[in-house]
Order: C-alpha cells, then structure tokens, then sequence
C-alpha cells in the first residue's frame, strides 16, 4: 500500500490530540465537597470503571476517526483488493518520428504505435485523466468539425501564436487568421465560418500542452489525424513534459506509456532525472527484421557558398552505411535546378558501420540568384527513405556588364590602362568563368555611349572629364550603379578632387616611396572573402606611385597602405557607391596587376558594385525541427518592420507565418520546421501583423535549405530490457512485448485502487459511532 | 436585644403548627407538675390503687371510707403527672454544613430544634439543647422558661460546624450525664457506625429515655443526583475519591436506602422513634407529620 498524499500522514500527528485532551481532561475532574465517602466503593477504579471504558471506547473512537480522516486524506493506494476506485492519470507518449515509418508486416510501426494507443484510450474509465504527447513536434493542423470541442482546443491554446486553418475551398471564401495571440480574432473569425466546416487549428508544436483531462474524444481525434513527423523525435522532452503533466494529477494509477521503437540515439546523453519515481510502461514496437543495409545521406557539401553563371563546382556526398551488413549497389541522383540535367553517380558497395564520400558535379546554370540542388539516394535494399535526401544551394553570380574606360588616349592593347583590370575580369578557367561581362572603351567613346545596360563604370588612368561627363557618371552612380576609379600617372589631384563625386580627396602624388598593402576591412563587403583566399597575396600589391587620400567624412577606408594612408575609400553617392583606388591598375604606375591577388580583389569590387545593391542572400542550412534566430543582412533589413514569412518549397502545400524581428540583433526568428526541403524567407517592409496573405511576387524570397536531422539516421534500438539503464533509478519500469495483440495494454492502464472514499467513509462511520456513544453515555449520566 | 439564632424561630412556621403538642411516650420524671405520665404518685384526680398507712403519710391521703368500712387505715394513691425534659441533641460535625437544596441540614436541624423547643416549652414542659461534633459542644439542661428558650436560640445561632462527629460516644456520655428520664430528641445524619449508633442509642433506652431520631438528609445524599465524574470531598476528613455519579448512582442509592433501612430496623427493635427527613420537605409538614404520628402512638 502507498499514500498518494503522503505529506497529510504528519496529519497523523493529530491522533494524539484526543489523547492529550483526555488526559488534561483526567486531571481535571472537579472537585465536590459531600458529606460522606461510606457509601461508595473505596478505591477509585470501582467508582469509575464504567465511565473509564467509556472514556476510552471515546478516545479509542476518536483516534480512531481521526487515523481513518488522515489516512483518507493521505489517500492509500493498494495494488490488490477489489475495494476502492480505479482512477487512472495516463500520459500515452507516442513516438512520431521518423523511424516509426518503417514497415513491419506490411504496416509501418506509426501504424501499429496509433492502434495500441487507440486500444489505451478506448478501455480508460471517463473517470481517468489521459493526455497524448508525441516525440516529434509536429505543426501540422488538428481538424475539428464539432464547434465545440474546436473553442476547447482555442482555449487550450490561450496565449500562444495559435491559427485557423481551412481547406482550399473553404478558405476561398473565408479569411482566416494564421498565427496570432489575439483571442478576440480568432472568435471574430469562428463566429464567420459555417457551422460544419472542417476547421485546423494549428501552433508551432504539439508541446503546448499543460493539463490533462478527460477529454478522450479529442485524443481519438488527435490520433486518427497524427502522422509520422519529418522532425526527429525527442523522445526525452515528451517523457520530461509527461512527467510534469502526470505531477499535475492525485490519482494513484500514474504512468506514461511509451509507445516506441526506442531509437538509441533519441536516448543516448544524460539520464532523465524528470522521470524520478514516475511508472513507465514501455512498449516496443520492433520493426522487422532488416533485409537491408541503411544507407543514409550524411552531408552533401560545395566548395563554395557562391559561384559564377555557368561555372562548374564539384560537391561532395557523404554516404553512410548505418546498419552492420554491407549495401548493396545504389544511385546518387543531384538535381540542380529545373531544367538542368540531374547527375547521377553509382554508388558502390559501403561496408557495415561505415561511410562513403562521393563527388559529383554541377553546373551553375540558373536564372535565379540561388541554385536549389537536390541531392537524392536511392539503394534497392534501404528500407528507410528519411535520410536518403539532401537539400543545398549555392549562390549564383552573374556576369557583371562592367564598362572599362581606359584614360590614356592611344594607349591600346596591353598598354591600355584598362587592359589588366578587362583581363582580370574575364573568364580565367572553365570553373572560374567570368566575373563581368567587361567592355574596353576610351573617354571619347565613353561621352558618346549611354550607360543604361551597365552595372559598373571602372574609369583607369582618366586624367581629365567635363562637367556634363562628371554629372552623367555621378548620376549615373546615383541611380544605384557602380563606379570603380584607378587613377593614372598622369592623373593630378586638383583635376580628381574637381570631380565631386569620388569618396576622398587626393592630397598629393606620391611617386617614390615604395608601399605595399598592408590590411584590408575584411567585414567590407566588397572585400568579403579575399583575405581568406589570397591569404598573404595582398602584402604583394606594392606600387611606388600612389595618392594620398583623405577620406570624406561618410567614406569608409576598405584597405590600407603599409604606410597607413587609405588604399581603397568606399563612397556611397545616392543608391549607387563609388570606389577610389590610390594607385594606378596599369603595371607602369604600380605591381599590382601582376599579382593574382589583383585579379580577386578586382572581381570582388566589380561584382560588389554590380550588385544593384543587394547583398547575397545566401543563409545557413538548417536542420528540420531546429529552431534559431537567423541574422538577416542589414541592407535585407532595411525596412523594417517588417512582416518575415516563411514558405515551404514550391510544388508543396505552402504555409505562411509571420515571424518575429529581433531588432536588436537584427534577427529574424526562423521557427522549427516540419519537413525537409527548400523554404523560401520573404519579406515585406512596412507590413504589419494581421491577417496572412500570400506574399507578393516581387518579394525578394532567400531560400534556405532545411535538411533532414542525423540523429533520426541511426535506427539501432535499445532492447526494452535495457532501458532501465537510460532511467534514474526510481523510474518503476514495466515493459510489454507487443506483437499483433494489445490486450496487454489494457491490464497495464488500472494497476491499483484509490481507497481515499472507502476511508473517509470508515472515518465518517467511526465518527457516528463515538456521536451515538458520547450520546448514549451523557444520557444514562443525564438520568 | 436581637438573639443570633432567632431566625431559627420563624414565625409563619409556628403558624402553620397550632395546637401541636408532643406527647411523651413513656412515663416522664420531672420537677414540677405537668400533664404526662410520672413514674411517682401525686396528687392527680387518676386514682391508683390503696395502701396501708404507715407512719409519717400525709392523713389528707386516708382513706375514710375504707377505715369505716374495714376499720383500716388505708390511703389512697393517685398518678403524679409530671412535666416532660426533653433534650434536643443537635449534631453540629461538619457532614451537617451540607445541603444542596435552600437549607444546610445544620440549618434545616437548627430550624427543628428551635421549633421543638418552642412547642415543648410552649406546653409548658421543659426543654433542653445538646449540641455536638465529636464530643458535646454545648449542653443546656431542660427548661422550661422563655429565657431558656432565648439561650438555646442564642446557641443555634452560634453553631458553627465542627471538625468531625462522633454520634456513639456522645450518645454514651449524654445517656450516663442526664439522670433524669425524660425526651433524648437525636437531630443528625447519623453518618457514623450503624452498629455503635443503635447501642449508643440503646444506652438511652437502657435509662428510661423516651428517644426520637430524626434522621437529617439531603436529597443529595438520597439520591447523588450529579452527572459528571468528579473527585468527591468527604467534608470531615478531606479525603477524595473519583467517583462516576452517572454509573455508580444506583449502587450507591441502593447502599444509602439500605443504610437507612438498618438504622430503621435498629431503632424499631430498640423501641426507638426513627424518622427520616429529607432536607427538602417543609418543617411544618415534617412536624406536623410526626407530631400526629406521635399522638396516634401515644393513644
């Protein structure tokens, strides 16, 4: 026997009241004068004998009431006996994650994991409290036809980001909120839908619950929609929140059902202390016996985040080989946009407990600023198809239409001023093609040309324009284009800082000391990159000809010369930015067209000026079911606030949230996601939170890829007898091997009876027995 | 002057007990004439029976018509009719300071005292006032004045209850101090040995005293009427007993009823007049009763 209530046995304490009272009471008969004492029986236990056993039938009486009120209230739980009451508080946790769709006889374990839950929920008592957790959290929407046990759910969900969902048809003609904390427009919204419709209620994940109930009918609901999740299971956090729920209850039958395939690296990691003293029932649900290795897609990873129009990069594929027998033969099929051929490697044999890498090329070929590639396995014995996907991209530069105007009229060929920097920006090799599409002109040309299908002006060597030329190239920076300035030889300081729109004044010429570059911004993005690939190459850009520049005051110095003096000034003159070099890009002014390091950096500030301003938008791959803040670049976040929303691949159902804006860290709060795949992060500045529509099309969309979770790849399984190993101590576990019945099950949800009524009941007759003794015995004294 | 024990002598008491008398049972002895029976001969119109003369009676007692007749001297004797000495033995022990009811049985025993008193002087015959605990506290031989009866109110006020009683031995020291028979009226709750009480009692007897009992209790005492467990007091030697009134009242009623029973029988069987009185019957009636109970016997 137990006492649900042990804390109410120091009540017991209060058993000794009756008999503290007696005795006082003993002590404290009154004193009656009389004239003899000859008459009564000399010793005092004759005289009183009778009304000392009734004293102490009372005091035994009320000790006895007493005893049976606290032990009543201590509620005692015995494991036997048919007296008392089966009240029962069952936390069935039901593991959804990906591992439970494999197949056993022809059902996937998901399958048989509902139908034993399904079994526990339809033999529970409306007397007991049931509560359904699933490991993997999951924001697919629960349905509802019924209004009533809709509001229920609304009302469970009170205060968190909660939405309406409604089929297609229906919500063609119903606006429904999305995600909102405001009760009052969900009612306004519910109250508009037709009595009938088949309404979803949707929240970022299952683990809102905070109390359990008696509402069975919501868990035959909840199962019968659940499915397995593309999330990985966290199969402690379910039985962390279970415990919690079941110290929500009184009732002395208090366990969780674990309803699992008991994935060992769900449990791998420290203990579940939460679990101390819990009843866990564990049932495993085993699949069948493999007949093939698991092979799974570790990683696919490219060589570079960015790479130019119509080069080709080689990726690498990580296979493994988790299960203890070798794999047969397989398929690596990567997709690489739409449109592009998919390439398909054979995949050879991987041993057991091993892991293969695998290169694959792919051609940068897409008209969109992000190649989304799809990395697909494919093996005839791989049963598991969870991990056999992986989704990347790589950022796509385009060609830059940069126009070189080479200063030095008559200079032709290599002694043209823009020679090195048109070379430099052209295709170097087959995986390096083109930074811009360049175009040598001289000044005369160049005052004739209209620059609208240009991105980037690189004026070298100029020594002298006009006003009208000084107003066409500083407009046409202002219109968010970009101008690169090398000054020449025979370029004079006056004649530049006449200009107006360079970013420093030249202060002097300086032609014979020797400098060289000494350090470069590496937080610039216009340099972003270049150190970390030219390494020291950069000390090599020496020259002995070069400007002093005095930055302007909203200029920002990009590089420095070994003597200190700015090397590169960064200027922004309307949308578009200027850049000033302080040395020439012919050999005959400085060294630096002869250093490969000349040829990075130049494409770099080309491609950075073409960028018609807007920045890569290339964002960190995530993991499905991860959730974190991701730093939004500050240009992206320009326009805040902003309403961020997050869309599942095209081709899919897409889903819609508005997302929170950390301001401070100029973040956005990416929640978890449900599936692998490509999502698409759209923005609208000046958006306000309110009723979800689709975004625009002229949205920019940043895709991320969300790739499945690793931990879910490795399907070996604890044996059920050694789970107690993973529990504290105290965990009372009981575990049922389950094949095709779950009748034991059953015997499992009522192990004991709650005997707190019978108790009470006992204290009450004790109680009316002393009443009727007390009573009887002042009556004969009364007479 | 104001008597302390005046009180004791109420007024409308006495109305209600008019033409009241007591009437000894037995022949009395006493100094002057009365109208109850004397052991001597006297000088009373009831004729007795004749005597030869013998020198030195009184020639007014011959006989004439018998010396006519027989040529004797004879003379002629008559009943002496004398008056009553009745002493009223009070127990003043402390197991008289008891009462539950309006009157302490002292109180209630002073009132019947000083009534008796009243009546006997009142009938001309005399009366007297023992009182006691342990041994005799105040002894006022029988009279038969106004003055007498004023002393014996005067020490009914004063009677405080002494320490303990011892009914025998003063029985036995009173049976041998009045020499004269007369009226012993023992007023107490004879809460003593049963068997030395009735000897001691004997004792009067054995001296030609006419002896009424009466026997003072409360209804307390009757009856223990209280309900709650307590630790009783004897009143006379403070020792204490826990007793159960509501269990053991039956008991202890049957031990009291059967306690009074023997002193009944005892005093029946020694000729003696036992009476008990509940503290909570009226005087008069108790009096009155007695006094006609008394007349019937006498008859």
């Amino acid at each position: 026997m137990s006492f649900l209530s042990a804390a109410f046995l120091y009540g017991l304490a209060a058993v000794s009241i009756p008999v503290v009272i007696h005795l006082i009471h003993r002590q404290r008969y009154p004193e009656r004068a009389f004239t003899t004492l000859q008459f009564f029986d000399k010793t005092v236990k004759n005289n009183t004998i009778q009304r000392r056993l009734i004293d102490k039938v009372l005091l035994c009486l009320r000790m006895l009431a007493l005893l049976a009120l606290m032990l009543g209230l201590a509620r005692p739980f015995v494991s036997h006996g048919t007296l008392g009451e089966e009240r029962a508080s069952i936390v069935i946790v039901l593991d959804n994650s990906p591992s439970m769709q494999r197949l056993r006889d022809g059902k996937t374990l998901f399958e048989r994991a509902k139908s034993i839950a399904q079994t526990a929920v339809d033999h529970l008592g409306p007397a007991d409290r049931v509560e359904l957790l699933f490991t993997a959290p999951t924001d697919d929407p629960t349905y509802f036809t019924d209004a009533a046990q809709l509001r229920n759910e609304l009302n469970a969900r009170a205060g968190e980001p909660t939405g309406l969902w409604l089929s297609e048809k229906a919500s063609a003609k119903q606006s429904v909120p999305g995600l909102t904390r405001d009760a009052a427009q969900l009612e306004t919204a519910l109250n508009k839908i037709p009595a009938g419709t088949k309404v979803g209620v949707r929240g970022y994940d299952s683990s809102r619950v905070q109390d359990f109930g008696y509402d069975q009918t919501r868990l035959r609901s909840l199962l019968a929609q659940a499915d397995v999740a593309a999330q990985p299971g966290d199969v402690k956090r379910a039985l962390a929140h279970a415990a919690k729920l079941l110290r929500l209850s009184q009732d002395g039958d208090k366990k969780i059902i674990l309803i699992s395939d008991l994935q060992k690296s769900e449990w791998e990691g420290d203990k579940l202390d939460e679990l101390a003293g819990v009843s866990l029932v564990a049932v495993p649900i085993e699949p069948q016996a493999s007949s093939g290795a698991n092979l799974g897609l570790e990683s696919c990873t490219v060589p570079v985040r960015e790479a130019d129009f119509g080069q080709t990069i080689t990726g690498v594929a990580t296979i493994r080989n988790y299960s203890a027998q070798a794999s047969d033969e397989g398929k690596l099929t990567v997709h690489s946009g739409e449109g592009n051929k998919p390439s398909e490697i054979k995949v050879p044999v991987i041993p057991a407990k091993s892991s293969l890498s695998l290169a694959f090329p792919i051609q940068v070929l897409s008209r969109e600023r992000s190649l989304l590639c799809t990395a697909e396995l494919s093996s005839p014995s791989d049963t598991y198809p969870y991990d056999d996907t992986w989704h990347f991209q790589i950022g796509v530069r385009f060609p830059v239409q940069t126009l070189c105007v080479n200063g030095e009229a008559g200079h032709t060929g290599a002694d043209s001023e823009a020679f090195y920097l048109v070379n430099a920006l052209g295709s170097r090799s087959s995986s390096n093609p083109a930074a811009a599409d360049a175009k040598e002109v001289d000044l005369t040309e160049f005052t004739k040309r209209r620059l609208t299908e240009w991105n980037v002006v690189v004026l070298a060597g100029v020594q002298t324009i006009d006003k009208d030329l000084r107003e066409k190239i500083r407009q046409f920076a202002a219109d968010g284009k970009g101008v690169l300035v090398f000054p020449g030889a025979n370029s004079t300081a006056e004649e530049y800082n006449a200009w107006g729109f360079l970013p420093a004044q030249l202060l002097e010429k300086k032609t014979k000391d020797f400098v060289f570059l000494k350090s470069i911004d590496e937080r610039a993005t216009a340099l972003s990159g270049v150190r970390e690939h030219a390494g020291a190459g950069i000390h090599s850009l020496s020259t002995s000809l070069h400007f002093v520049l005095q930055p302007n005051a909203d200029a920002k110095v990009l590089a420095r010369f070994s003597d200190g003096t700015p090397a590169l000034v960064e200027g922004a003159v309307g949308k578009g930015r200027v850049i000033l070099a302080a040395t020439g890009a012919h050999i005959t002014e400085s060294d630096w067209p002869l250093r490969p390091a000349f040829v990075l950096m130049t494409r770099n500030l080309v491609r950075y000026l073409g960028a018609d301003g807007r920045p890569s938008t290339l964002l960190p791959d995530r993991v499905v079911g991860e959730g974190a803040a991701t730093i939004i670049p500050t240009e992206l976040a320009s326009g805040t606030p902003a309403l961020f929303r997050l869309a599942s691949a095209p081709g899919t159902k897409p889903q819609y949230e508005p997302l929170p804006w950390l301001q401070n860290s100029r973040a956005v709060v990416l929640p978890s996601t449900s599936r692998d795949g490509h999502y698409f992060l759209s923005m609208q500045p000046g958006a306000i939170e309110g009723m979800l529509t689709e975004p625009a099309l002229d949205t920019d969309m940043i895709p991320i890829s969300v790739n499945h979770s690793p931990r879910e790849s490795d399907l070996e399984a604890i044996p059920v007898d050694d789970l107690k190993n993973y529990l504290p101590p105290s965990t009372q576990l009981t575990s049922y091997r389950l094949t095709d019945n779950s009748a034991a099950i059953v015997e499992a949800l009522h192990t004991g009876r709650d005997l707190w009524r019978w108790t009470l009941l006992a204290a009450l007759l004790v109680l009316g027995a002393e009443s009727l003794v007390a009573w009887m015995s002042a009556t004969e004294a009364a007479a | 002057m104001n008597i302390v024990g005046s009180r004791f002598l109420d007024p409308a008491l006495l109305a209600k007990l008019p033409n009241l008398e007591i009437a000894a049972k037995k022949l009395v002895k006493g100094t002057f004439v009365g109208y109850h029976k004397s052991p001597d001969f006297g000088y009373s119109v009831e004729f007795v029976d004749h005597r030869e003369y013998a020198a030195g009676d009184d020639l007014r007692t011959v006989d004439w018509r018998v010396w006519a007749r027989k040529d004797k001297y004879y003379v002629k004797r008559f009943e002496m009719e004398s008056q009553l000495k009745a002493t009223i033995v009070l127990d003043g022990s402390k197991s008289m300071d008891f009462g539950e009811g309006k009157l302490k049985k002292i109180e209630y025993g002073s009132y019947l005292a000083a009534t008796l008193a009243y009546t006997l002087i009142h009938q001309n015959d005399m009366a007297g006032l023992v009182t006691f605990d342990s041994k005799v506290r105040h002894y006022l031989p029988p009279r038969g004045s106004r003055q007498h009866l004023r002393m014996m109110l005067h020490i009914l006020g004063q009677l405080q209850p002494g320490p303990a009683t011892n009914i025998p031995a003063v029985c036995h020291h009173l049976a041998e101090t009045i020499k004269t028979r007369g009226m012993i009226i023992l007023i107490s709750d004879l809460l003593d040995d049963t068997d030395k009480i009735l000897t001691a009692l004997q004792h009067f007897q054995h001296k030609k005293h006419d002896v009424i009992v009466f026997h003072l209790l409360d209804d307390a005492e009757l009856n223990l009427p209280y309900a709650e467990l307590a630790n009783f007091r004897e009143l006379e030697t403070s020792s204490r007993l826990a007793v159960d009134p509501a269990t053991f009242r039956a008991t202890y009623q049957d031990r009291v009823r059967a306690y009074c029973t023997s002193l009944r029988e005892g005093c029946l069987k020694s000729n003696v007049d036992y009476h008990l009185i509940r503290t909570s019957q009226p005087i008069e009636t108790v009096l009155s009763n007695y006094f006609a109970f008394r007349a019937r016997r006498t008859r």
